[in-house]
C-alpha cells in the first residue's frame, strides 16, 4: 500500500522543456554552425557564437543568412530590396553586392546560441 | 532481406528510386565549397582506395575501388583531391534524407545509405519526383553547377510511355535484381531520378 500524499502537481506535469523542440522545428534540415569574427556584432552574433541554420527556409529580405561567397562561408544579413547585397553589422565591413558574382544561399539563421563567460 | 520487407506495388503506383549522386563526395561538398566542381575522391578506411568519386574524377577514368597509392603517384591525377571517409557525416545525412522522404511520401524503403525506394501515385509521380528533388536539394545541399543534371521531364515522359506500352524501362531489370527480392515490381513501372547530388 502506498504511503504519504500524492503530489498535487501530478495532474499538471507537462514534461521538461525540450530545447530541440523549442529551437529546431525542422531537424532534418537544420545545422548548427560556429561563427567567427566580429562582422555581425551589431545584431548580437559574437565571435564563437553558434547560429542555428535552417536550410529549408527560403531567405527573405532582412533575414540573417549563411551564404557562400566566392567559395567562402559568410554570416550576413540579406538585403534584396534595392541593390541585392549582403550586409554586415559592423562599420568596418562593407556591403557585399550579390549580383554578378558567385553567391549561393546556404541557409537561414533562425537562432543564435551565445554562451556567456 | 526478410519476408516482411517484401512489398507488392499496389495498382496505380509506381516505384521510384531516390539516389544521391556520388553521395560521400556530395556530403563533403556541403561544408567545403573548395571541393565544388573539382576532381574529388573519398577514400575507404585507412585511406585505402577510392570508394566515391565526383563526376569530374569519374571522367578522368578513376575506377571505383582504385587504390589511393596508385592515384597519388599518377602524374595525370595530381589535381585529384582526396578526403578520408567520414561515416558519421554520411550516416547523419542519410538519416536526414530518410526523414525528409517520409515527410513527403508514405511508403519509403531504405535500401542503402543513399538509396531509397518510394511509392508514388502514377498520376502525380513526375511532379512529386521533381518536388522531392527540390526539397532535398534545398534542405541538404544540391548546388547544380554543371549542365549534366538529369532532366526529370525526360525520365517522367519515358515512364508514361513505358506504362502505356506495358514495357520495361531500360535498366529496370537490373533495378529488380538490385533489390534482392526486397521489392516486387509487379507493375513493371519504374521511375528513376536523382537528387541531392552537389555539382551535376
Amino acid at each position: 500500500m502506498a504511503a504519504g500524499w500524492p503530489s498535487p502537481a501530478d495532474d499538471y506535469l507537462d514534461g521538461h522543456i525540450d530545447l530541440s523542440e523549442h529551437l529546431i522545428p525542422r531537424p532534418a534540415a537544420t545545422f548548427l554552425v560556429r561563427a567567427s569574427g566580429r562582422s555581425m556584432q551589431g545584431v548580437g552574433i559574437a565571435d564563437g557564437d553558434e547560429p542555428i541554420v535552417d536550410r529549408s527556409i527560403t531567405p527573405r529580405d532582412g533575414q540573417i543568412v549563411i551564404a557562400v561567397v566566392d567559395g567562402e562561408f559568410l554570416v550576413k544579413t540579406l538585403r534584396i530590396v534595392g541593390v541585392p547585397r549582403l550586409v554586415a553589422a559592423h562599420p568596418d565591413f562593407p556591403d557585399i553586392p550579390i549580383t554578378g558574382r558567385d553567391v549561393q544561399m546556404w541557409g537561414v539563421v533562425t537562432c543564435v546560441l551565445h554562451h556567456t563567460p | 532481406m526478410t519476408a516482411s520487407a517484401l512489398m507488392t506495388v499496389p495498382a496505380g503506383y509506381v516505384v521510384a528510386l531516390v539516389d544521391v549522386r556520388c553521395m560521400y563526395v556530395s556530403c563533403e561538398r556541403v561544408f567545403d565549397p573548395s571541393l565544388w566542381s573539382k576532381c574529388v575522391v573519398v577514400l575507404s578506411n585507412n585511406d585505402g582506395c577510392a570508394i566515391a568519386r565526383s563526376s569530374e574524377a569519374k571522367e578522368l577514368g578513376i575506377p571505383l575501388g582504385q587504390p589511393w597509392f596508385e592515384i597519388r603517384r599518377d602524374p595525370r591525377l595530381r589535381h585529384v583531391i582526396a578526403r578520408s571517409s567520414n561515416y558519421e557525416l554520411y550516416g547523419d545525412f542519410s538519416a536526414r534524407m530518410t526523414t525528409l522522404l517520409r515527410e513527403n511520401v508514405e511508403h519509403v524503403h531504405e535500401y542503402s545509405i543513399d538509396e531509397s525506394f518510394i511509392l508514388l501515385p502514377c498520376e502525380t509521380a513526375a511532379a512529386q519526383a521533381v518536388q522531392i528533388q527540390h526539397t532535398m536539394s534545398r534542405a541538404l545541399g544540391g548546388f547544380n553547377r554543371s549542365s549534366q543534371h538529369l532532366d526529370f521531364s525526360e525520365v517522367c515522359d519515358g515512364v508514361r510511355e513505358a506504362a502505356i506500352r506495358g514495357s520495361w524501362l531500360s535498366g529496370s531489370d537490373s533495378l529488380a535484381r538490385a533489390t534482392d527480392g526486397g521489392l516486387a515490381l509487379g507493375q513493371g513501372q519504374v521511375l528513376g531520378g536523382h537528387c541531392c547530388g552537389s555539382d551535376d
